[in-house]
């Protein structure tokens, strides 16, 4: 009799802290992938593999849960886009799913935001309207730049293997991350839910034009992850190992915090060639960086989300952004970018 | 200079006692007279010989082939498959949105040659065998940030630490997929660390020794450059490198090394640059870990 009022209590302390913990803390905790080898534009070889491997990664503890994978001609231009922004939009089922925490995106990306135009200072390159423009470190003696300009990133996508397509993420229909925790403040309702994205792309960001280029994807997601060549000419390269050394900080450590996980993971990338200003290669040919861009209604939010946030506390909804009134950065460069800074003033 | 000077004071300043280990002189890096033919040695790290600091209530972990020390300020994980090592801080427990700034630990120093010299001492001192490496660079992490409305200056990207990495050549034969690295504090204390140094067979070693004089000749040279352009058009003039290349650390299947010439060709309409691997035949080379291994959802 002891026995059963025990279980009994027992039953009911454990039914009541269960109610109470999925009221207050419904986990979103998929992983989707989406990645493109077939190009017909410029075939790669390893973007598949990239993120089968740090899906694996992930998946082999306990924590995450798999998504949606889509690769090649799987991989949809609507994808990416948000069907309350622009028609046709359906990130809703893909890229941007309620319940997922992560986003991974591996493939090819244009690197327009180049240019060859040699300049001393930033206020020396020729202006282009409607665009930002900056002037990047090309070479130390003579201290010389290169003219670099805010146009949209863009992810490239390849679904009927004839012709490539870009799905610009700068300044149309992409947004991430709004759910009925985040609220519609980006004005793309509540149809999404991811946390955290990686953009494994070519010239994914240019240095210092984060604002023009990124701001507008912010809609509740806490960090963008990309790579950022920091000299014209250089370029993100192909490699089958970043993202598993993105997952290996998660495996290692869950109370780690994400968004240094993933600028801390160009330590673990191999392959790539030397930069000009020594260092190099980790995944990048030249000079380059993983950075990660946090956007929120302030500084102290924007900074736990960029620097603070754990791979345990993106899966809670209560952490989404809610605004987008400063933004955090923080990234690894394959060499000494303290002492070659990228920008001439 | 004068950052250079004010970095060793700084240095001295931290005292000796705290950084004895770290000061022992560095070893002398791999010579170039130093390219015989030789095996690479497998270096495992390990706890014991790190100066990565768990925090008190130290507590080891299992689970399925990662084996972890775990204490209040980090986790040190070995990956019991391939022996790589990695050691990951906790992030700091704050509650959102209760705090500007963050509580990074501070750079050792500004200057990368110090904070190289101080990260190839005490990872050789640990056990990455001396000989094998033939040099070092850094990587370095700063943070920045501001109001949307104001956009982004230059100034406000911040130093937060250097990591210097080792890196690693048998018989003068650059290898690629081997790192150790290690990213000190301004204690002189690991920030975060990792290791994945396997054993490379000696044929390895000497097949791409055999390589590299063999496309010395320049009839060798055209020759091999015919047969990979007649595989890969993309290759184009562009010159490459023979090297050593390795399965990743993380990669759970049989270990591959190979020798390969490793060309980095950039896409010539958009995008990704890509990392083209032959053999000494100039047959194209792809590892057992740049295999996809998932298959797709259905689409909605």
């Amino acid at each position: 009799m002891q026995l059963q009022k025990t279980l009994i209590l027992s039953g009911l302390i454990a039914a009541v802290l269960y109610v109470g913990l999925v009221s207050v803390w419904a986990a979103e905790t998929g992983i989707t992938i989406e990645a493109v080898d077939n190009y017909s534009c410029g075939p790669l070889s390893n973007n598949i593999a990239n993120v089968d491997n740090f899906r694996n990664r992930m998946l082999s503890i306990p924590g995450y849960t798999a998504g949606v994978r889509f690769t090649d001609s799987g991989v949809f231009p609507t994808d990416f886009t948000d069907p309350e922004v622009v028609s046709g939009g359906s990130d809703t089922f893909n890229f941007d799913r309620p319940g997922d925490a992560i986003a991974y995106f591996s493939g090819h990306g244009t690197c327009d935001d180049q240019t060859g135009t040699v300049c001393t200072s930033t206020a020396g390159c020729p202006d282009i309207s409607g665009l930002q423009k900056r002037c990047l470190r090309h070479t130390d003696s003579p201290l010389q730049g290169r003219c670099v300009y805010s146009r949209p990133r863009n992810i490239v996508v390849d679904s009927t293997g004839t012709s490539c397509q870009n799905v610009n993420y700068s300044t149309n229909g992409v947004r991430w991350g709004e759910d009925p925790s985040a609220g519609s403040w980006a004005g793309a309702g509540t149809n999404g839910g991811i946390n955290f994205a990686v953009i494994d792309n070519s010239c994914g960001i240019t240095p210092d034009l984060y604002i023009p280029e990124l701001l507008n994807a912010f809609a509740g997601i806490s960090t963008i992850a990309l790579i950022m060549p920091t000299r014209v000419g250089s370029d993100t390269v192909d490699v089958a190992n970043r993202g598993r050394a993105f997952a290996d900080r998660y495996v290692a450590n869950v109370n780690s915090a994400i968004g240094p996980s993933w600028t801390d993971s160009i330590n673990s990338v191999t392959g790539g060639s030397s930069c000009a200003f020594g260092g190099g290669n980790h995944g990048i040919m030249g000079c380059g960086a993983h950075i990660a861009i946090s956007v929120e209604v302030n500084q102290a939010r924007a900074e736990w989300a960029n620097r603070t946030e754990t791979w345990v506390q993106l899966q809670d909804p209560a952490n989404d952004g809610i605004g987008r009134g400063w933004v955090s950065w923080l990234y690894t460069c394959n060499y000494d970018c303290n002492n070659h800074p990228f920008i001439l003033p | 200079m004068k950052l250079h000077m004010a970095s060793m004071g700084f240095l001295l300043v931290l005292g000796i006692w705290n950084m004895g280990p770290l000061m022992a002189a560095p070893p002398e890096l791999q010579s170039e007279a130093l390219t015989v033919t030789m095996e690479g040695a497998q270096y495992e790290h390990r706890i014991e010989k790190s100066r990565f600091n768990v925090g008190a209530s130290e507590r080891h972990e299992a689970e399925g082939p990662y084996k972890r020390i775990v204490g209040a300020k980090g986790a040190f994980m070995i990956d019991t498959v391939t022996g790589a090592t990695l050691a990951v801080p906790h992030a700091p427990v704050i509650p959102k949105g209760t705090q500007e700034g963050s509580d990074f630990p501070r750079a050792l120093t500004e200057n990368p040659d110090i904070h190289s010299a101080l990260v190839q001492a005490y990872l050789v001192a640990a056990g990455v065998p001396a000989a094998e490496v033939s040099g070092t660079h850094v990587t370095t992490t700063m943070a920045g940030g501001g109001p949307v409305s104001g956009g982004i200056q230059p100034s406000q990207s911040k130093l937060l630490w250097y990591t210097t990495h080792l890196e690693r050549s048998l018989g003068g034969i650059p290898v690629e997929g081997s790192f150790a690295f290690a990213a000190l504090d301004s204690a002189g204390d690991v920030i975060t660390e990792g290791v994945y140094w396997p054993a490379i067979p000696a044929h390895i070693v000497l097949n791409a020794q055999r390589l590299e004089d063999r496309l010395d000749s320049v009839d060798e040279w055209h020759a091999f450059l015919a047969r990979i352009k007649a595989v890969q058009p993309d290759v184009g003039d562009t010159v490459g490198k023979v090297k050593i290349v390795h399965t990743s650390a993380g990669h759970h299947g049989p270990f591959e090394a190979k020798a390969v010439y490793s060309i980095v060709v950039r896409s010539a309409n958009r995008g990704k640059a890509q990392i083209m691997w032959f053999d000494d035949t100039g047959a194209s080379v792809k590892m057992a870990d740049e295999m996809e291994s998932a298959s797709d959802s259905m689409k909605r």
